[in-house]
């Protein structure tokens, strides 16, 4: 069984053995990361925490909690301006976390 | 544990889980020897996988349409005349042919005339039953070859033999293989396109169009029916393109900020991004058929019941070939067994059905390509996994014939208006110019301008080949 996410991620099928693992780069990749049904879920309920895990800190404590959560270390300086540049211009937490768990850093191990 | 309260920063973990996975991975000595092994072609995959990419030499066709029918046609009561069988009709199949086993039956019953009759069409006189009426008007464009065998009886492994050389799953595609050597033409499109029937996959299911060992990115993409027919192409209910395109630039410039000048993958992982917006914006203009005319709608069948949706398909394949895929299948048949070709019982039904629906959307396909001036340059393919017996099955039906059987095909460089090769006298098998599957994919391999011999892939240490073994490219099909 392959998961629909894994599997455009060059996830091998268990019919033959698999000595090397290609990778592969794609836009159905992209497109399954940015707009299926469990990444919104996977963001919701991220924004969600974020919002109990920081009742009184406000916004710049929800960007560092998320970078912590998502990326184990604090914003860069210039990654905090764009957040909260991004928030203040109408983007949600939601889609914040989206973006994160979109980025780079995130989906690969470098 | 990582404490709750996020504000202090000094309360950082010394190791991080992902410091974990990146250190571990470096101590791996067998993984990074891996890659050095791997052959050097995979670093150029990494950039941009689908970038189009130079033919082994000059080809003759840029893409292929694959009509699939699916549990097999008759070729003897369509393509392949045999009037022997009016002559021994209701005996048994002569001694001198031996033992003949088939799916569900054992050879020992009567042969079975074919219930239609075959008249000549076009200039080059080519015989057609009168299950195909309109696809017998293209016989001057169609090139038959009437001597193909496989090696398996059964539905499911046979059509891997066609789909991908082997009649094991788990092997490449021909559609995977042939994105693999020369990628796409759009820039806005999935390379390989399959359109199932609606009613349900064929009994190989998606193996038919998987990448097998390739990378993933080489496996068709299905098709849906209905406007959004790529999975995940919509964003979500709410999601306007302004505010899609507002996270997009917030996660591009993150993206911007890890990247170095000799991170070539990383630049292949930030376009990938905006291909995919771009599709979101394409793809569903590629199968707005509410544009098209009249005439093309009526070209097509789809202003009839029993035609539309076929027709749909074939209409949808011109407008994807037209942007640039590389590689089309569709499948007529698939789902329960009323809607597919497998005539066990009532073959005069089923076929009469199933030809119905396929008869003047095919014809349509083949018209609209030569009036687009499209035909020259696509590769139109009809075929199945096997044909059918000349005994008979429970007194009106066929069982299935791996031994001999028909595919034939159109423009991309074949010769028109020409047969190769012959089954026996009662189509039972291939005698005259047999051709394995093998010398099929060859074809149209070379077709594409590939050399089946230096298309290949490292896998489990063997440079693994659609062909696999031998295969010629049958010269008497080219042009």
């Amino acid at each position: 069984m392959r998961l629909p996410l894994l599997s455009a991620f060059d996830q091998p099928d268990a019919i033959t053995s698999c000595p090397v693992r290609p990778v592969s780069t794609h836009p159905l990749q992209a497109l399954s990361l940015f707009n299926s049904s469990f990444m919104q879920e996977q963001s919701n309920a991220s924004a969600k925490r974020l919002k109990s895990d920081c009742k009184s800190g406000g916004r710049a404590c929800e960007i560092d909690r998320a970078w912590h959560l998502t990326l184990s270390r604090p914003p860069k300086p210039a990654e905090l301006a764009l957040a909260k540049n991004f928030l203040s211009s109408g983007g949600s937490v939601a889609e914040m976390c989206l973006a994160l768990f979109n980025r780079n850093e995130f989906v690969y191990v470098p | 544990m990582y404490p709750k309260n996020c504000g202090c920063q000094g309360s950082r973990p010394a190791v991080t889980r992902r410091d974990v996975l990146a250190r571990a991975a470096n101590g791996f000595g067998a993984i990074a020897l891996g890659s050095l092994l791997a052959p050097p072609v995979s670093a150029t995959q990494r950039v941009n996988a689908l970038a189009a990419k130079v033919p082994h030499f000059a080809p003759k066709a840029k893409s292929v349409i694959f009509l699939f029918m699916v549990g097999a046609p008759s070729h003897i009561d369509t393509f392949d005349p045999k009037p022997a069988l009016d002559k021994y009709d209701g005996q048994l199949l002569p001694p001198s042919y031996g033992t003949v086993i088939s799916e569900f039956t054992k050879g020992d019953t009567p042969l079975l005339k074919s219930p239609w009759k075959f008249k000549k069409y076009g200039q080059c006189g080519r015989e057609v039953s009168t299950l195909f009426p309109n696809v017998a008007q293209h016989v001057d464009d169609i090139c038959f070859v009437r001597s193909f065998f496989t090696e398996s009886t059964v539905h499911a492994p046979a059509m891997y033999q066609v789909n991908t050389g082997r009649i094991l799953m788990g092997y490449p595609s021909m559609g995977s293989w042939i994105t693999y050597g020369l990628g796409s033409e759009s820039e806005n499109l999935p390379a390989y396109v399959v359109m199932p029937q609606p009613e349900g996959t064929p009994e190989g299911g998606a193996p038919c169009w998987g990448a097998g060992f390739l990378p993933a990115v080489y496996q068709g993409t299905v098709f849906r029916s209905g406007p959004s027919p790529i999975i995940n192409l919509h964003p979500p209910s709410g999601v306007t393109p302004e505010r899609q395109r507002r996270t997009l630039d917030f996660l591009q410039s993150m993206n911007e900020m890890d990247t170095l000048d000799s991170d070539t993958e990383m630049a292949a992982r930030i376009s990938s991004y905006e291909l995919a917006f771009r599709m979101q914006s394409h793809a569903p203009e590629a199968v707005d058929i509410s544009k098209e005319n009249e005439a093309t709608r009526k070209l097509y069948g789809l202003d009839q019941k029993h035609t539309n949706e076929f027709g749909t398909r074939c209409l949808l394949a011109r407008r994807l070939v037209e942007r640039g895929v590389r590689f089309v299948q569709i499948y007529s048949g698939g789902g329960p067994v009323s809607v597919q070709w497998d005539a066990h019982s009532n073959l005069v039904a089923n076929h009469e059905k199933m030809c119905g629906m396929t008869d003047l959307p095919v014809a349509g396909l083949l018209t609209d390509l030569k009036q687009r001036g499209l035909l020259d340059e696509t590769l139109v393919i009809w075929g199945a996994e096997f044909g059918r017996l000349p005994m008979s099955q429970g007194g009106n039906g066929r069982d299935h014939n791996p031994h001999g059987y028909t595919m034939w095909f159109a423009g991309g460089g074949v010769k028109p208006g020409i047969t190769v090769g012959e089954t026996d006298e009662l189509g039972l098998r291939a005698t005259v110019q047999p051709h394995h599957m093998r010398d099929f994919h060859a074809t149209i391999l070379h077709l594409l301008g590939l050399d089946q011999n230096r298309l290949w892939f490292l896998h489990n240490g063997r440079n693994e080949k659609l062909t696999d073994f031998g295969g010629d490219v049958i010269q008497d099909m080219l042009a």
